[in-house]
């Protein structure tokens, strides 16, 4: 009888290991992340959150950074809108399949990434304690400035270029996205345009 | 009040001060268990890689010894030329400096492929060994209607249809080892191991302010140095360069293959519970990131997760990490006060002197 129960006992664990192995597979497919990792993102992720057409998340999918979105993180991530991505000139984000364009495609990505939970509010009271002007670590390694124009809250790139926070605080359950009207770039040698082709 | 029942209201104002005092020294002596835990796994992870390294050059050297000794009973003894390059340069193999002869490309340094870009393809495949782009790339260089690519030495070379000359040329970052080639151990575009590490660029430590120190501290067997976005380990001995580590933010990404040295399991401890090597995914970390990796065929699949420049606890606040960034769930008990700030960096949250900016402690860890 004992054995019996023995027996059954392990064919459950069996069947229950096989049971996983599938369930594995299967959410690593759908999120590329482990199923540990997607279920500390939670089901709502940054990645799920925003449309699959935009050209941020185009750009962030060739760069491998969308399965990252799906991941526990948590990332604060300004996402420039599509309005923002044609006002670059031409040949800032190259071809993709190109490894050059994709480092660079990478590079620029990851300055509008920092790590954490980062509210406009964070960001604002961050400003006034360093009298008008914050600067913020991206996951890129390299910062950028935050300063205040009104209520508004304005980005500036090592180049100078600005970005307007024009809506805040879009909660997920891996992070929060700010959307911003400009696209900045990076310092450094990631930050050279496309030149032939 | 009785000199007794003082005695033994004093007896127990010890006893409620002793106790937090032998808290605080558990708590002290769990932080040293795990810290000296933490550098013996990191060693010991270590022992691994250079055993594999050594493992690996022994069977390199056993692989090609009957081709050199081959090479040297056919060599032409008359050949001015191939003297004049060896003569009086100890460890030349086959005219080869020590760190090139291997490569089996015809001894081509890694500055010189650069040289090739705008020659005809005609031209470069008699200087530098050129193949067909390896299985796990074609999606990511498909050849078109203009253009199709040839692979060699860690570049891959585009070649333009029309006038068969290489239009362009493309580095794989960190090597670009394919399973199955003979490559001994990492190189890079700019430096290979074998090469002496230039002169001045003795300073170049990794930087404190990435947190690279942290994971690539010194050792008495290997240095890191960092060089434009990479992480180079460099024999403290020999000056040879053994190990180059990029970085994501320098574009070590997606769609390029890990090189064969870096087949071990490297993912900081705080993230292992989620990133595990399974049949389907391996996991590898370089400074900015935790890489997904197809086991089959050692391809950067994904990036699983982004790391940022670290905090370690005594340092100072680096520039950038003045805004508040704790997650939701955390923000009730992790607020700032004027006595303590708090801070998320890389699934921990750090307890910060808002006077000294320095970084007093590990107060909450998101991922254990």
């Amino acid at each position: 009888m004992r054995k019996t129960a023995l027996t059954l006992g392990l064919s459950a664990a069996l069947l229950s290991i096989s049971a996983c192995n599938k369930n594995d597979a299967t959410t690593a497919n759908k999120t590329g992340q482990t199923p540990a990792a997607t279920k500390a993102a939670g089901s709502q992720t940054i990645a799920a959150g925003l449309a699959a057409d935009t050209k941020f998340m185009a750009a962030a999918k060739s760069a491998g950074l969308d399965k990252t979105l799906a991941g526990p993180g948590p990332y604060t991530v300004f996402v420039p809108d599509d309005a923002a991505f044609a006002k670059l000139p031409a040949g800032t984000i190259g071809n993709p399949t190109d490894a050059d364009q994709r480092a660079r495609i990478t590079s620029i990505l990851t300055y509008h990434i920092l790590p954490g939970t980062v509210l406009a509010a964070d960001i604002a009271k961050t400003i006034d304690n360093a009298k008008g002007k914050a600067v913020m670590m991206t996951v890129g390694g390299q910062t950028f400035t935050a300063t205040k124009d009104g209520n508004d809250i304005v980005l500036t790139d090592s180049a100078g270029n600005k970005a307007r926070v024009t809506k805040a605080d879009e909660q997920f359950s891996n992070g929060v996205v700010h959307h911003i009207d400009a696209v900045l770039t990076p310092p450094g040698p990631g930050a050279k345009p496309q030149t032939d082709k | 009040m009785t000199g007794a029942e003082r005695r033994i209201e004093r007896g127990n104002v010890h006893v409620q001060r002793a106790e937090p005092m032998q808290a605080r020294n558990v708590e002290r002596r769990q932080m040293r268990v795990d810290r000296v835990q933490g550098i013996q796994n990191r060693v010991f992870d270590r022992g691994r890689v250079n055993d594999q390294r050594m493992a690996d050059r022994a069977v390199l050297h056993d692989q090609f010894r009957p081709e050199r000794l081959t090479r040297i009973g056919t060599r032409d003894w008359d050949n001015r030329d191939r003297w004049d390059r060896g003569s009086g340069r100890a460890g030349f193999i086959d005219g080869c400096p020590p760190g090139l002869w291997m490569k089996d490309n015809g001894c081509l340094p890694p500055g010189q492929a650069k040289k090739l870009f705008g020659r005809s393809i005609g031209d470069a495949e008699r200087i530098a060994a050129l193949n067909e782009v390896p299985f796990g790339f074609r999606s990511f260089y498909p050849d078109t209607s203009d253009y199709y690519y040839r692979y060699g030495d860690g570049y891959m070379y585009r070649v333009d249809r029309s006038s068969d000359l290489i239009s362009a040329l493309l580095p794989l970052i960190g090597g670009g080892y394919v399973p199955g080639m003979a490559f001994p151990s990492a190189y890079s575009n700019s430096y290979a191991p074998g090469y002496t590490f230039p002169m001045g660029f003795n300073d170049p430590y990794v930087p404190d302010y990435y947190g690279f120190n942290s994971f690539y501290p010194d050792t008495q067997y290997n240095d890191y140095r960092y060089l434009n976005g990479n992480v180079y380990g460099v024999d403290p001995y020999s000056g040879l360069i053994e190990d180059v580590i990029p970085t994501y933010a320098y574009g070590y990404g997606v769609g390029q293959v890990l090189p064969a040295s870096y087949g071990y399991y490297n993912v900081p401890y705080q993230y292992r519970s989620m990133y595990y090597d399974t049949a389907d995914n391996n996991y590898w970390y370089a400074p900015g990131a935790i890489y997904q990796v197809d086991p089959s065929n050692q391809l950067i699949t994904s990036v699983a997760s982004l790391l940022a420049p670290g905090l370690s606890i005594g340092q100072q606040l680096p520039l950038g990490y003045d805004v508040y960034n704790v997650p939701y769930d955390y923000r009730q008990t992790y607020y700032d006060t004027p006595d303590a700030w708090y801070r998320y960096n890389n699934g921990n949250i750090y307890q910060v002197d808002p006077t000294t900016r320095l970084v007093t402690a590990i107060v909450a860890s998101l991922l254990t």
